[in-house]
């Protein structure tokens, strides 16, 4: 679904490559999560292929066709993203932002039937229509984080991209999001590329994990394969093994 | 709960029509209707040539910079926005002055305060970017020294300006509503409703960039032009205000904050409810101007944008605490 073939990155030519020719490939309806220490280029690598950033050096298909060519709104259409935390500091109810979600769809001034009945089931599905006339910025983290999973959800996209979605998360906040991400994929066969730094929850969670170290894909593939004390102690600049920390 | 909403906003539109009514019957000195319906006489002329032209004018500008303020506010993500603070209006008064000072036909002079007010904001937001990101203190202090550099400017062309022009450049950066003719008057009107129906119609792209630019594209809006075609359309609004009323601050910011507490943050609700709101607080401020120090006894008035800076720049320094808090 998703091929990166020999990516770059560098933000100014002074600075080093933040990424250094990364190729990788996402299949349709899997779960993947990206791993590396801070400044590894987890974010960037995410963002160059949702088509945030501007490629510099390699490519980025998406179904064959470089990202590059698709209009914003074919690609919200292919692509929902779901960022760190809430980006607003406008007094904005749930249902309103959630319904954003379906913009995408239908331009003009108002939403159609579909989009309010979409949005309906999703705040059922996620828990929130009681938070539905809630003003976002009185939400709690933990809730926060299901507004924004409930607007990517809603795109109707067929790809989810979560940049460290459980940031300021607690244990049970953090196993809720990624609990429901795991049935909206096995519902809908949606494919989810994370930014994560939870091992434990990455081996719980996901069907295949990058590791990224210094721009370059150290591992790749199933957590129980990449995920081994040898790898993590490699990639994560360890020295202790990490069974004994 | 939509029809609440719509209830809300009829009843402000009616409130408007009852404000400019009541302003150009009740300002001193007050006329009755049997005065106005009465053909030929003064006040009959004083009703439909100097009161109700001032007061439609106050209302169409107070709602422009309201409308300016909004869109300000959500492309910049910043609800201490406006176009007075950040500079723009500054710039849109200094191409106006210069084209009076060049002694340029008077239906060329709102072009060059469009064409400068754009030019200035686009200054402005690039200068305020730091690695691509926009700060709030940022652009406050980007607007404060691009202020202070215009008006600099201002005064630097005003030194050699002859008399007549001198005059017309104070009323320019103090603020003031003079009547127009009708067919003028009527010409803006057109010009300003058409720049407000186009934000309308995209007030949900406007919600989605409020979000900033990386998830405004995520959700499918072409940042790039929206924006592009947002930020010309509200500097047209402020150029047409700025080159006819002058230098009106704080409107634009107090009114959408007003419009966001009454209405809520959707941007199709928040436009409608900030050009009825900010019209008619620019014309109870035209009403204090013309009554606050005694036009019978001193002969005089104060510059309307005078009272609007004195309501507004507490108000500003409010919303300012608010915003650090939060």
């Amino acid at each position: 679904m998703i091929q990166v073939q020999s990516l770059r990155y560098q933000f100014s030519a002074k600075q080093n490559e933040i990424l250094n020719d990364v190729s990788l490939q996402i299949s349709q309806g899997k779960l993947v999560a990206i791993c590396g220490l801070n400044g590894s280029g987890k974010t960037t690598l995410l963002r160059l292929m949702a088509g945030f950033l501007p490629l510099q050096q390699g490519h980025v298909l998406w179904k064959q066709k470089p990202i590059q060519q698709f209009e914003a709104q074919e690609l919200a259409q292919l692509l929902a993203w779901v960022p760190q935390d809430f980006p607003t500091s406008f007094p904005f109810t749930v249902r309103e932002f959630v319904m954003m979600g379906r913009h995408c769809w239908q331009k003009g001034l108002f939403f159609s039937k579909e989009d309010h009945e979409r949005v309906n089931q999703i705040l059922l599905d996620l828990d929130l229509s009681d938070f539905a006339t809630r003003v976002i910025s009185d939400l709690s983290g933990g809730e926060r984080q299901r507004v924004l999973l409930a607007r990517a959800f809603v795109q109707g996209s067929q790809a989810i991209f979560l940049d460290e979605p459980l940031n300021h998360l607690d244990i049970k906040a953090r196993l809720q999001v990624l609990q429901q991400l795991k049935t909206f994929n096995q519902q809908q066969g949606v494919t989810a590329v994370a930014v994560l730094h939870d091992l434990s929850l990455v081996k719980q969670y996901f069907d295949e994990v990058v590791l990224l170290h210094q721009g370059r894909v150290a591992h790749k593939g199933p957590p129980d394969e990449v995920l081994t004390d040898q790898n993590i102690a490699a990639v994560f600049e360890l020295a202790l093994s990490p069974s004994s920390i | 709960m939509r029809l609440n909403l719509l209830f809300k906003i009829i009843a402000l539109f009616v409130f408007c029509v009852l404000a400019i009514l009541a302003f150009a019957f009740l300002s001193e000195p007050v006329l009755s209707f049997a005065d106005v319906a009465q053909a030929d006489s003064l006040n009959h002329y004083i009703f439909w040539q100097l009161r109700l032209p001032r007061a439609v004018l106050a209302f169409a500008i107070g709602a422009a910079l309201s409308v300016s303020g909004v869109s300000f506010q959500a492309l910049l993500k910043n609800p201490l926005a406006d176009p007075y603070i950040l500079g723009v209006s500054g710039g849109a008064a200094l191409g106006y002055v210069l084209g009076v000072v060049l002694g340029m036909p008077f239906f060329l002079l709102p072009v060059l305060a469009f064409v400068s007010s754009l030019a200035c904001l686009i200054l402005i937001y690039k200068l305020a970017q730091t690695d691509g990101v926009l700060s709030v203190t940022n652009l406050l202090l980007v607007g404060i020294v691009f202020n202070a550099f215009s008006f600099a400017l201002i005064l630097l062309i005003n030194s050699v300006a002859h008399f007549g022009q001198a005059q017309q450049i104070l009323y320019l950066l103090l603020g003031s509503l003079d009547p127009l003719p009708w067919s003028r008057l009527l010409l803006i009107l057109v010009f300003l409703i058409f720049g407000f129906c186009f934000l309308w119609l995209r007030a949900k792209e406007m919600n989605i960039l409020s979000l900033g630019d990386e998830d405004a594209f995520h959700l499918g809006v072409n940042v790039q032009r929206e924006k592009i075609l947002f930020f010309t359309v509200t500097s047209l609004l402020v150029g047409a205000s700025v080159s006819l009323c002058g230098l009106i601050g704080f409107v634009g910011l107090i009114v959408p904050h007003l419009a966001r507490l009454l209405i809520g943050a959707d941007h199709r609700l928040v436009l409608p409810t900030s050009a009825l709101l900010g019209g008619s607080l620019l014309l109870f401020c035209e009403f204090l101007a013309a009554h606050l120090i005694g036009f019978e006894t001193l002969n005089t008035r104060l510059p309307v944008g005078a009272v609007t800076a004195l309501i507004g720049a507490p108000l500003f320094v409010i919303l300012l605490k608010r915003q650090v808090r939060s």
